[in-house]
């Protein structure tokens, strides 16, 4: 790559994305690694290696480069398909790192002179100080409203409401699990009665935070015969109305 | 402020980068960035408040768009930017309209097709292979581009689908706006044309939520502009430096043929087109034939190797547009009133309102006289090219295919074909604009009615493509007492999510939808199977237990919300007096109850039965 510092930095910047994307255990950074990663570094080397006597434009650079990266991920994930090992985290970085290698190497070699060049020559960006504040504010603003966007917010008029569950424990059969998921506006009282594990119902009461669930371990008696077991929600202010019912049949 | 006269002979110039190493500055991209950005606050604020269940007037979300994009406007149609600060215009301009969509859906997707590929996202990333079954869209496995991108970014860093989506589709955003302006700026010559054709680009009813979607044709379409980029820069390089150009024209051609189905034919299409104009007008350039003719060998390859379903999936749907444009055309059926809407389970969702219908109405009519003024130019500048005069064929393809919203079983497909066709008109109409601001009588009345005309385009795509009542998101998730809550349908996939995972649903539409992604089950809805009746009717047929039990669907879900067979209405909470909270007959549950079978979830309107525990 002697001479070619586009390249060069291609694969310094490669290298450094993989690395980041693989063993750092901290999302938003693997974000701001894997994006050129997957969708600019691939399209940059091919880019490189099939013009590699001409230049572009910068504008033609970028969208090439984009387009590339898509089209090498889209066909690459077929190829990955098919290798042992299929669809990984590690086979996709092994493949990004090699497709750029192999790239960057076939474009230096195609390259008719080596030159010192950083890239396409234009005309050098003029950055005054009130341009940069007025863009870090607009995309400032921009970030501000996505990060609203994803926040819930108080919504009066929409209806609460209380689920009631239940299923086998997932480890063993020999307990069931009753769950109940409050989506209420307000933090309500709950009484839940389970029937038919025993002679005796199983009776709970508890009170619920908006968004809270609370879930119930109850044992199913080994050789129990199979029988009908039924778990009935009732909100403590309307003991005699029944709220929810599930239902299931069990046996030990 | 207009240009002065003597200044006009610049106008329409594309000025490239000057060899010389010299300074540019931004122009007035920062000013506009900060204006962008104070447009997307001001709809992410009326989809908060929509949210909230304040039931904020939409005209807050329209003057969002507006500030975001009438000052682009203006200065696009200005002759003072230079080519990058044109550039610069239309990034921004499709990237802060791509923020609104993100604002729209967030936290999660919620757009129909979303869900599917979300799925589909998924089940590559858990499964580390490519081609596993859908049960709600059965052929978008077989187009596994889209997802296969998702995929190299949730596998590299774990980021759920929705993350990994929005950063994709926002790439391809920004890239279909470089691409395309690229692409006028190249076959026009004019960097102003080919800005303000990228402006009116987005008043195509796809723009902005469609084609922003975490969909396939969100990134085979600008796969499909930089092809044929690519083909006009080989189209245009002398002969021996076409090699590299074919080599990107066909690598790209592979790309979207494994991405999306329409668009592959489409790009068949357009490459056949231009290969018998080159026969026509006798141009002495080598013919493009061999583009088409890739194109057409890795369609037929990939239809007989991996995606042979595609031919039941679009072959009912093209064949019942093109019988019922026939039975409309010939009066045996009755046409469709465009506005008059119903949701997509069947409820009635009234009539548009008189304003939106008068602005997406004048849209279109401004689109028109925009065709009719430009094509004249248009003519007189490239009768004698191929690629420009494809592009004249689009906006004849665009009318076209608004007719077919009169077509009750057509007008989706219109739509779709608008969004393809809108590439050609928006060219024209960019000649038009330019066009129009040539005389030198009363040119600031012309800016601001060009201006204005623009801001009637935009409004108008996002009116017409998108029902007018769900323009804004009503709340899916909210907060209470500092804690947060879920809407019905949502807290059921959490806990099939949970519970669940992988097992066979029947379930509405929404519901479905929702199990998908997030819920991460094998969930049927719809006619195939007919998983829509047994949820719909409120007696159980003969028929209905067998079909399940031969389809292996163990859990079925009844929903008593007349939205769940809405799959743009039915994911959020119920709102009092939204017109959300019709309910079916309570037999739609109850029957199952009544086989018994085990009721293992209840939360009031919906319920989840398991129909192999029984006594």
């Amino acid at each position: 790559m002697r001479g070619h510092r586009d390249l060069k930095l291609v694969l310094i910047a490669t290298f450094v994305c993989a690395v980041v994307a693989l063993f750092v255990p901290w999302e938003p950074i693997q974000v701001v690694a894997a994006v050129p990663l997957c969708l600019f570094l691939p399209g940059y080397a091919i880019v490189s290696l099939l013009f590699a006597g001409r230049e572009l434009s910068r504008a033609q650079l970028l969208v090439f480069s984009l387009a590339c990266s898509f089209a090498a991920l889209v066909l690459g994930v077929l190829l990955l398909n098919y290798m042992p090992g299929g669809i990984r985290k590690v086979t996709w970085a092994v493949f990004l790192v090699l497709l750029i290698c192999a790239c960057c190497r076939g474009a230096a070699l195609r390259r008719p002179h080596p030159s010192r060049r950083r890239g396409p020559e234009g005309p050098r960006l003029r950055l005054r100080r009130r341009d940069l504040a007025l863009m870090t504010s607009g995309l400032l603003i921009g970030a501000v409203a996505i990060a609203l966007a994803q926040m819930a917010v108080p919504a009066e008029k929409a209806e609460g409401f209380t689920a009631l569950w239940m299923t086998p424990a997932k480890a063993s059969n020999s307990s069931l699990r009753v769950g109940v998921v409050s989506s209420e506006q307000k933090e309500e009282d709950f009484a839940l009665r389970v029937v038919g594990l025993s002679e005796r119902p199983l009776d709970r009461r508890f009170r619920l935070e908006p968004g809270e669930e609370r879930v119930f371990r109850v044992p199913v008696k080994a050789g129990r015969p199979r029988g009908r077991v039924t778990a009935s929600l009732y909100k403590a202010a309307q003991p005699e109305k029944l709220y929810r019912r599930v239902t299931a049949w069990v046996e030990g | 402020m207009p240009p002065r006269p003597q200044r006009q002979q610049k106008a329409g110039r594309a000025s490239r980068p000057a060899p010389a190493r010299e300074t540019w500055d931004l122009g007035q991209i920062p000013l506009l960035t900060l204006v962008a950005g104070i447009g997307v606050l001001v709809c992410t604020a009326a989809n908060l408040l929509e949210r909230g269940t304040h039931s904020p007037p939409t005209i807050i979300y329209w003057v969002g768009l507006l500030i975001i994009g009438v000052p682009i406007f203006a200065r696009l149609l200005s002759e003072k930017p230079d080519y990058r600060e044109r550039i610069g215009l239309v990034v921004l301009f499709g990237l802060a309209l791509f923020c609104v969509k993100v604002a729209h859906d967030s936290p999660m997707f919620i757009f129909p097709d979303e869900f599917a590929h979300s799925f589909n996202a998924n089940e590559i990333v858990h499964h580390h292979e490519l081609f596993r079954f859908n049960p709600l869209l059965r052929v978008t496995p077989d187009y596994p581009g889209l997802e296969g991108v998702a995929s190299s970014l949730m596998s590299l860093t774990g980021v759920s689908v929705f993350t990994a989506g929005t950063i994709v589709i926002g790439v391809a955003r920004l890239m279909m706006m470089l691409a395309l302006f690229l692409l006028f700026a190249r076959v026009s010559r004019s960097a102003r044309i080919a800005g303000i054709g990228v402006a009116a680009f987005a008043g195509s009813s796809n723009f902005l939520f469609w084609s922003a979607q975490f969909s396939y044709e969100s990134l085979s379409l600008p796969l499909m502009v930089v092809a044929l980029l690519a083909f006009f820069e080989w189209d245009s390089a002398e002969p021996e430096a076409r090699r590299p150009w074919s080599v990107l024209v066909v690598f790209l051609l592979a790309a979207i043929v494994v991405t999306h189905h329409l668009t592959s034919y489409a790009t068949i299409i357009i490459f056949s087109v231009l290969s018998l104009a080159y026969v026509l007008l006798r141009i002495d350039r080598p013919n493009p034939w061999r583009f088409a003719a890739a194109a057409a060998a890795m369609v037929a390859f990939w239809l007989l190797v991996v995606a042979g379903a595609t031919k039941d999936y679009l072959v009912p749907v093209l064949s019942n547009a093109f019988e019922g444009a026939f039975n409309t055309a010939s009066g045996e059926s009755n046409a469709r009133t465009p506005f008059a809407g119903s949701g997509s389970g069947g409820s009635d969702i009234g009539v548009t309102p008189l304003l939106p219908r008068a602005i997406a109405l004048l849209a279109v009519a401004l689109l028109g006289l925009g065709m009719l003024y430009g094509l004249r130019v248009v003519w007189r500048r490239y009768r004698w090219q191929p690629l420009p005069l494809i592009l004249v064929l689009g906006s004849f393809g665009f009318f076209a295919a608004l007719l077919l919203r009169f077509v009750p079983s057509a007008w989706e497909t219109g739509n779709r074909a608008g969004g393809f066709f809108f590439i050609g008109l928006a060219f024209v109409f960019g000649h038009a604009a330019i066009q129009l601001l040539r005389g030198e009588r009363r040119l600031r009345l012309r800016y601001a009615g060009l201006t204005a005309a623009l801001a009637v385009i935009l409004l108008g795509g996002a009116i017409s493509g998108w029902p007018w009542d769900s323009q804004l998101t009503p709340p899916l998730r909210a907060s209470a007492e500092g804690h947060e809550i879920s809407s019905e349908p949502v807290v059921l996939a959490e806990w099939v999510q949970r519970e669940f995972p992988g097992e066979r649903f029947g379930a509405p539409e929404a519901d479905a939808r929702l199990l998908l992604s997030p819920g991460e089950a094998i969930a049927y809805a719809g006619d195939s199977p007919d998983v829509k009746d047994i949820v719909t009717t409120p007696t159980l047929e003969s028929w209905q237990l067998p079909l399940l039990e031969d389809e292996d669907i163990r859990y079925l879900v009844g929903d008593r919300r007349d939205v769940s067979g809405d799959n743009v209405r039915g994911y959020f909470f119920r709102v009092f007096g939204q017109g959300n909270e019709s309910l079916l007959e309570k037999g739609v549950v109850d029957k199952f109850s009544g086989i018994p079978v085990a009721r293992l979830y209840d939360s009031g309107r919906i319920s989840v039965f398991d129909l192999e525990n029984r006594p």
